[in-house]
């Protein structure tokens, strides 16, 4: 092996790393014992190593992150299995869905604000629970609103009839790639099956997702979730819930 | 619900302790955004809970979860923007010689912006190289390509974020060797 060679190798090597047992990384290794250049070469090769691995460390992680993971998980474990009918509609629905998604890999225009990107985000979200997305808690919409005011968030939000006579469950105000986006959350009762029915509202100025669907609402399945779609004056609005486009329906007219 | 336990005794709290730091620093090299990158953490884990409990090799733990975080942000891309294929020529991945000077000029943000600028293709195993004590096998397992490939992919990869960082640093931050040899 010459010195060439072994620059070659070693430009791979990590300091501290386990690396050095490789046997072709070994034997560059010696190589540069022998080579009074390449020692300086490698020597810098590992302070530059070093230096850049340091600041891609150092990135902060979000301090709320590991809470929210953990809590998340704790409200899935609550979920309760689909039993085997559904397991077959949900496959039905999952090849709507597979057709549905390769339309949008090749009709998504190259924008990071794109609509689906908005809505799915949402959507899964709620799917994995995040309870600290809810930063405040009341029965009465009234105090979610306040409560949206107090944050110098919009409050004329255009929803049904249906939706507004709904008691609430909280609230929170927050934002999707620096824009603000309000999510109310409201308490539909329980299923047949006993299990809460929640109802998720976001809100987002419509300029920001230009490619948002219309007045008419539009229906989109995102894992367990349906949602549904619509703008109305300069606001764009997501309905996230379990169920099906006729539960969802029952809360547009 | 996948209890997320263990061998060496750790539960799904102390899974996510020892993974969502590297995880999440990863998934920030990659999507570049607090948003995104905290997304697929969370995704991750939530998969993990779903799902992990097909894991049969314990000790694979770690890579499953890279190669899941891996996969969801590719899903994510893809809804967005196809990326265009990058071809280098051979030439393109020789070294440019950079200093640790020119590196510490640059604060943490501005080189992750910039290992966002290496070609696409690159990217993903050129963050674990700096980022993971994963070994080579291990980072081919992640990335599910050939062990030859990484090693590839590193090389051209780190052949541009060092001349990236080398056009970028300020001119004080020191010279490269070949500017040193030349004089």
């Amino acid at each position: 092996m010459d010195s060439r060679q072994a620059r070659e190798i070693l430009a791979l090597y990590r300091p501290g790393s386990a690396d050095a047992a490789d046997p072709r990384m070994a034997e560059a290794l010696d190589q540069v014992k022998l080579d009074p250049e390449l020692a300086a070469w490698f020597q810098e090769h590992c302070a530059v190593y070093t230096a850049i691995r340091a600041k891609l460390k150092a990135v902060p992680v979000p301090p709320g992150l590991k809470r929210e993971i953990i809590v998340g998980r704790a409200d899935h474990a609550r979920i309760i299995p689909l039993p085997g009918p559904a397991k077959i509609l949900l496959a039905a629905a999952a090849v709507v869905l597979l057709t549905t998604l390769v339309w949008f890999t090749f009709n998504t225009p190259p924008s990071e604000n794109t609509f689906a990107r908005f809505r799915d985000r949402m959507a899964r979200s709620v799917q994995r629970s995040n309870v600290p997305y809810m930063k405040m808690y009341s029965t009465n919409q009234t105090d979610v609103l306040a409560y949206f005011t107090a944050n110098q968030r919009p409050t004329d939000f255009a929803l049904s009839k249906a939706l507004q006579q709904l008691p609430a469950e909280g609230g929170s105000a927050f934002t999707w790639n620096n824009h603000p986006v309000e999510m109310l959350c409201l308490n539909a009762g329980t299923d047949a099956s006993g299990q809460r029915n929640d109802l998720w509202v976001f809100v987002m100025d419509k300029k920001v997702v230009p490619d948002a669907p219309g007045a008419s609402p539009q229906f989109f399945q995102v894992g367990n979730l349906m949602t549904a779609s619509w703008t109305v004056g300069d606001k764009t609005y997501v309905l996230a819930a379990r169920g099906n486009t006729e539960d969802l329906k029952k809360y547009l007219d | 619900m996948h209890d997320g336990r263990m061998p060496d005794g750790l539960d799904f709290e102390g899974l996510v302790s020892r993974y969502y730091g590297p995880l999440y620093q990863f998934a920030y090299s990659l999507a570049g955004t607090e948003a995104d990158a905290s997304d697929l953490t969370q995704q991750t884990f939530y998969i993990w809970a779903t799902k992990g409990h097909q894991l049969r090799d314990s000790a694979k733990v770690k890579t499953w979860l890279f190669t899941t975080l891996h996969r969801e942000f590719l899903n994510m891309r893809r809804r967005v923007v196809r990326f265009p294929h990058h071809e280098l020529s051979e030439m393109d991945h020789e070294l440019p010689t950079i200093s640790p000077a020119m590196v510490n000029s640059l604060d943490a943000a501005k080189v992750v912006k910039l290992l966002g600028e290496v070609a696409e293709p690159y990217q993903a195993a050129l963050t674990l190289f700096y980022l993971e004590d994963c070994s080579y096998k291990e980072i081919a397992e992640i990335l599910g390509i050939p062990l030859g490939t990484v090693q590839s992919r590193i090389s051209r990869g780190m052949a541009q974020l060092q001349q990236l960082i080398l056009d970028t640093a300020p001119p004080s931050a020191g010279t490269s060797r070949k500017e040193e040899t030349r004089g």
